[in-house]
């Protein structure tokens, strides 16, 4: 650290990457589909250390996610004061089916970005949440590199 | 446009090619996706349109291993989680280290300053396959 040129980039706690998490409500989610990379923004809601979030089960991702494995992420920036945060959840998406959480979440759930009949709920249970807070000025290079 | 939906009732609209672009043109932060060891990646990315396509740069090997000549996908949006409208852009295509000397003199003078000074650095540029996009209203 040698002055207030410096940018620097700080890991961020587990815990402090679900309190980001539950700030925000849109995503993006990434998964592979026939070998090739994917990625949707979506709604999701924090449920019991998860993501929750509702795919339509027409979709092309839809029937590639179930059991596979993600990557979700939720960035944040304010281009004014240069700053910002982006969190990285991993594990493989399963669909909900336990009758207390869908009732937990039925009325004040994500509703899907895009309109139409969007039934299946998902979860991401996290196999790992890593998070980066990036201070002092946004990089105009790559953020996270 | 704020304040000019009716809840409940939205409608999605497919963007042409050249909104997408101009979405792209507009925006500087994006997200990569790729895939490595099987498993998907995404990490947001800061970026700048140039001639037509997505370039960004790098000092990060691994990342640039990771990406060099592979498909990847590049999504930018604005969506309010409240109002449920909003937009997407996503490119796919094949990213590829740009060495060829009078492009990187080109690119050297758009506003991507690495965020490892001193380190050598690589400007990577997204061969699109295809540019979609959707604007929901």
């Amino acid at each position: 650290m040698d002055g207030g040129e410096e940018r620097e980039l700080v890991h961020l706690a587990p815990d402090e990457c679900w309190t980001l998490l539950g700030e925000r409500g849109v995503g993006r989610l990434g998964v592979v589909v026939d070998g090739e990379p994917v990625v949707v923004p979506v709604n999701y809601v924090v449920d019991d250390n998860a993501i929750v979030f509702r795919t339509d089960p027409r979709s092309r991702i839809a029937g590639a996610l179930v059991g596979m494995p993600t990557a979700f992420e939720v960035d944040w920036i304010d281009h004014d004061a240069e700053s910002g945060w982006s969190v990285l959840v991993r594990g493989r998406a399963v669909e909900v089916r336990e009758p207390d959480v869908l009732h937990r979440i039925g009325g004040s759930g994500p509703r899907p970005w895009a309109p139409g009949p969007r039934t299946r709920i998902m979860r991401i249970t996290p196999s790992s949440v890593t998070g980066r807070r990036l201070l002092h000025g946004a990089p105009a290079g790559l953020w996270w590199g | 446009m704020t304040g000019q939906t009716t809840p409940g009732v939205r409608r999605l609209e497919e963007l042409s090619v050249a909104e997408c672009l101009g979405f792209l043109a507009r925006s500087y932060l994006g997200r990569l996706a790729f895939v490595r060891d099987g498993l998907p990646e995404l990490l947001p990315v800061n970026y700048r349109l140039h001639e037509g396509s997505v370039v960004f740069r790098t000092t990060y090997g691994p990342l640039l291993d990771a990406v060099h000549l592979s498909r990847v996908a590049f999504e930018i949006d604005r969506l309010d989680a409240a109002s449920h409208t909003g937009w997407s852009v996503v490119v796919h295509g094949k990213a590829e280290e740009v060495s060829d000397p009078a492009e990187l003199q080109r690119l050297r003078a758009l506003p991507l300053r690495p965020w490892a000074p001193g380190e050598r650095d690589h400007y990577v540029r997204i061969a699109a396959s295809a540019i979609t996009g959707r604007r929901i209203t």
